[in-house]
């Protein structure tokens, strides 16, 4: 049994470095991409979303901890639902209905084809 | 340079406290509402969404900027890894692949509705009240 202590600093470890990567993202999307439509998010929450599936169906034996840390930790603090919701919010504010749309689609979707694709990959193991 | 730090420290500070409440509530929802479908998260996500939309009012009205230390405490630290979009897509998955496909359409359907409609509640309550 693994103390509780120890699955929190695994967590928290995780949670940290996923998002200073989360909030890295936001400041290097705008300067490629069009600063009025939330890219970055949309960006991290697909990725983080291959990146959980991918390493459980890669490392189906890994440790408690490990795992805390990788997916509870890491892809939990780099994706974002909240940050998501104000974007589509936000272009809702302004009339972008359309971008609103767009925007909740994609992440969705994407979201949803990256974990599918993160297991298919993660399970090819040569 | 010295911003950066400041940024950093804040980013990390939020999330040090946001990733670890989700996994406390979400633990401690799925064993009293079960397990069979993922209301731990899904409550999580909702509260997070709603506490994103006062927080987005509170610092609209005080002019926070999204650089500001207070938002990257606040919102890209705290509440930004609070929320997840990588367990909620990975539960979906789960779900389909256990045969449960409407399940699943109806756990992703309703997240992303509730929550952006608990951002723009929170939103517009704090408006209301501000």
């Amino acid at each position: 049994m693994i103390p509780a202590w120890k699955t929190y600093a695994a967590i928290a470890a995780g949670s940290v470095v996923g998002s200073l990567m989360r909030w890295a993202a936001d400041l290097v999307f705008p300067l490629w991409l069009d600063p009025g439509f939330p890219w970055s998010t949309l960006f991290v929450n697909v990725a983080g979303s291959f990146i959980i599936s991918y390493y459980a169906a890669r490392f189906p034996a890994a440790g408690a901890l490990a795992r805390h840390f990788v997916m509870t930790g890491l892809c939990g603090g780099f994706t974002t639902f909240s940050t998501f919701g104000l974007g589509a919010l936000n272009l809702l504010r302004i009339n972008a209905g359309g971008e609103a749309l767009a925007y909740a689609g994609l992440t969705l979707v994407g979201a949803i084809l990256a974990v599918w694709l993160g297991d298919v990959f993660g399970r090819k193991t040569d | 340079m010295a911003d950066a730090l400041v940024g950093a420290g804040a980013v990390a500070a939020g999330a040090l406290i946001g990733g670890p409440a989700r996994f406390f509530l979400s633990q401690l929802i799925a064993k009293h509402a079960g397990e069979k479908f993922p209301w731990g998260t899904l409550a999580v996500n909702i509260s997070g969404c709603f506490a994103m939309g006062v927080l987005a009012s509170y610092a609209g009205a005080h002019g926070y900027s999204a650089q500001s230390p207070f938002w990257l405490l606040f919102a890209t630290g705290g509440l930004g890894s609070y929320t997840t979009v990588s367990s909620f897509a990975f539960q979906t998955l789960a779900l389909a692949h256990d045969g449960q496909r409407r399940t699943a359409m109806r756990y992703a359907v309703l997240s992303v509705a509730l929550c952006i409609s608990a951002v723009a509640a929170g939103y517009g309550l704090a408006d209301l009240y501000a």
